[in-house]
């Protein structure tokens, strides 16, 4: 047998391998390591139940890789990285020193774009079964969100034009922002995530609200927030998510399970400040009905106070006339009276006049007198017999006599 | 964390004192004591959304405790 060196060895496989494969293949795979070094060094794998069943390198050639990841992201949304599947036109290429390689040549977005829909669903499809969904989207967001937590890197331009919006707000609202530091892309974003939102979680009783705010800026890497590990925690977290990490196109599932969303970091801290300003123009129209209402309240008790003031004038008047009409009456009559006694004293002194002449004290003076016999006075003769003691009276004293002779005649008149 | 009451069960208790001023069934004799306590309540809700630096100051401290 003929002693060869290795370079004879690959030499022939070489001249094997792409003389069997002078043609291109579409291939599809999932990214298992991605490294970018000028060239792009990929290592793709194709699994069976998340089992590895075939593996190989790959490379796209700085030249291909500029124009091929530019479309690729602009399409999809997220980078080559790690994880994603891709569908790929590639050659087979063999070198003698590096050994087997697929010479990737192009890339079509659509099928990781299909791929990565197919994902996001598988997610939310699994969300709704353990009832994690919707879970964060029932909590009642709060009246007043003041007290931030937010989950972003401490060196992301989100995060600043959060923290700016926030304290330069307008109105004069004062939040208290706390950060809980992550890798907002890459490999170990998601578990980096997760780990923020679970020590947001521990201090859940001192926020109002929490929010996930994304680099901002051109580079979009969104593929950790399709994210079943991540949608997890937001849904077990009692305080409300906002998800900040906008993209135009596409909704990823932390999108999904937050309580709100917004596009733009700034947009997530305008959302927070409008919240807070509907509380306080609530307040000021409760002020404003407050005062009005008390007012009116205070004025029209005003009012029945001075009309029960006016009625009463009203009533004591009308009281005060009626007595004095009465009063005039009495008065009147009063004076009627008063004319009556004196016609009546006229009367009197007109009738004593004539009365005068009866009065047997002034018959007497004109001489008559009257006879008592017995005690007795006596008009006729007949009353007394001979004899009898007579008393007589006189205008002036009396006489006590003895009838010698008695006589009867006629009677007078 | 405080005796305060929350922003919630303030503006409720404004809504109901303002709803019953505009219902009229408010007491005159209570009038007074009930304006009273919603103007305080409104002032409360309004010095604690433009809190002072002092409120903030606090939390941050409460933070720090923990961490």
């Amino acid at each position: 047998m003929k002693i060869i060196s290795l370079y004879e060895l690959n030499q022939l496989i070489r001249a094997v391998l792409e003389g069997s494969f002078p043609e291109t293949f579409l291939i599809t795979a999932e990214i298992a390591s991605c490294d970018v070094k000028n060239h792009c060094y990929l290592s793709l794998v194709d699994k069976e139940n998340d089992a590895i069943r075939a593996e190989i390198k790959a490379v796209i050639w700085a030249d291909k890789y500029k124009k091929l990841s530019a479309v690729f992201t602009q399409a999809t949304g997220v980078e080559l990285t790690k994880g994603i599947k891709i569908l790929f036109e590639a050659s087979v290429s063999f070198h003698e020193r590096y050994g087997l390689k697929l010479n990737i040549v192009n890339i079509d977005p659509s099928y990781t774009i299909g791929e990565m829909a197919v994902k996001r669903k598988e997610i939310l499809e699994r969300l709704v079964k353990e009832g994690l969904k919707d879970r964060n989207k029932e909590l009642e967001f709060p009246l007043v969100p003041q007290k931030i937590g937010i989950i972003s890197s401490s060196t992301a331009a989100g995060y600043e034009d959060l923290m700016t919006h926030l304290a330069n707000n307008s109105y004069g609202y004062k939040f208290t922002c706390r950060l809980y530091e992550a890798l907002m892309q890459g490999d170990r974003a998601e578990e980096s995530v997760v780990s923020a939102l679970q020590k947001c979680m521990a201090d859940a009783a001192r926020l109002d609200v929490v929010v996930i705010v994304r680099g901002g800026g051109g580079q979009a890497d969104l593929q950790c927030f399709d994210s079943y590990e991540i949608a997890k925690s937001i849904a077990f977290m009692p305080v409300p998510v906002i998800a900040g990490i906008g993209h135009e196109r596409d909704i990823t599932v932390v999108d999904e399970v937050s309580n709100m969303r917004a596009k733009t970091p700034t947009a997530v801290a305008d959302l927070i400040i409008t919240r807070v300003k509907d509380f306080e123009d609530r307040l000021d129209s409760l002020t404003h009905n407050l005062v009005h209402g008390t007012q009116r309240l205070t004025s029209d008790e005003r009012e029945r106070i001075s009309a029960l003031a006016k009625n009463l004038e009203a009533a004591v008047r009308k009281e005060q006339l009626d007595n004095a009409y009465r009063l005039g009456i009495f008065i009147k009559g009063l004076k009627y009276s008063l004319k009556l006694i004196q016609s009546e004293k006229e009367r009197l002194r007109s009738r004593e006049g004539n009365v005068g002449h009866l009065n047997p004290a002034n018959v007497l003076k004109r001489g008559y007198s009257i006879t008592y016999h017995n005690g007795k006075a006596i008009s006729s003769s007949a009353e007394a017999e001979a004899g009898d003691i007579l008393r007589t009276v006189l205008h002036k004293g009396e006489l006590t006599s003895t009838v010698e002779k008695q006589s009867r005649r006629k009677t007078h008149g | 964390m405080d005796d305060t009451p929350s922003y919630k069960d303030a503006i409720e208790e404004i809504e109901s004192i303002v709803g019953e001023i505009e219902n009229e069934s408010i007491d005159i004799d209570a009038l007074a004591e009930k304006v009273k306590r919603a103007a305080y309540l409104i002032k409360y809700c309004k010095t604690k959304l433009k809190n002072t630096d002092n409120e903030v100051k606090k939390v941050l401290k409460e933070f720090e405790k923990e961490s």
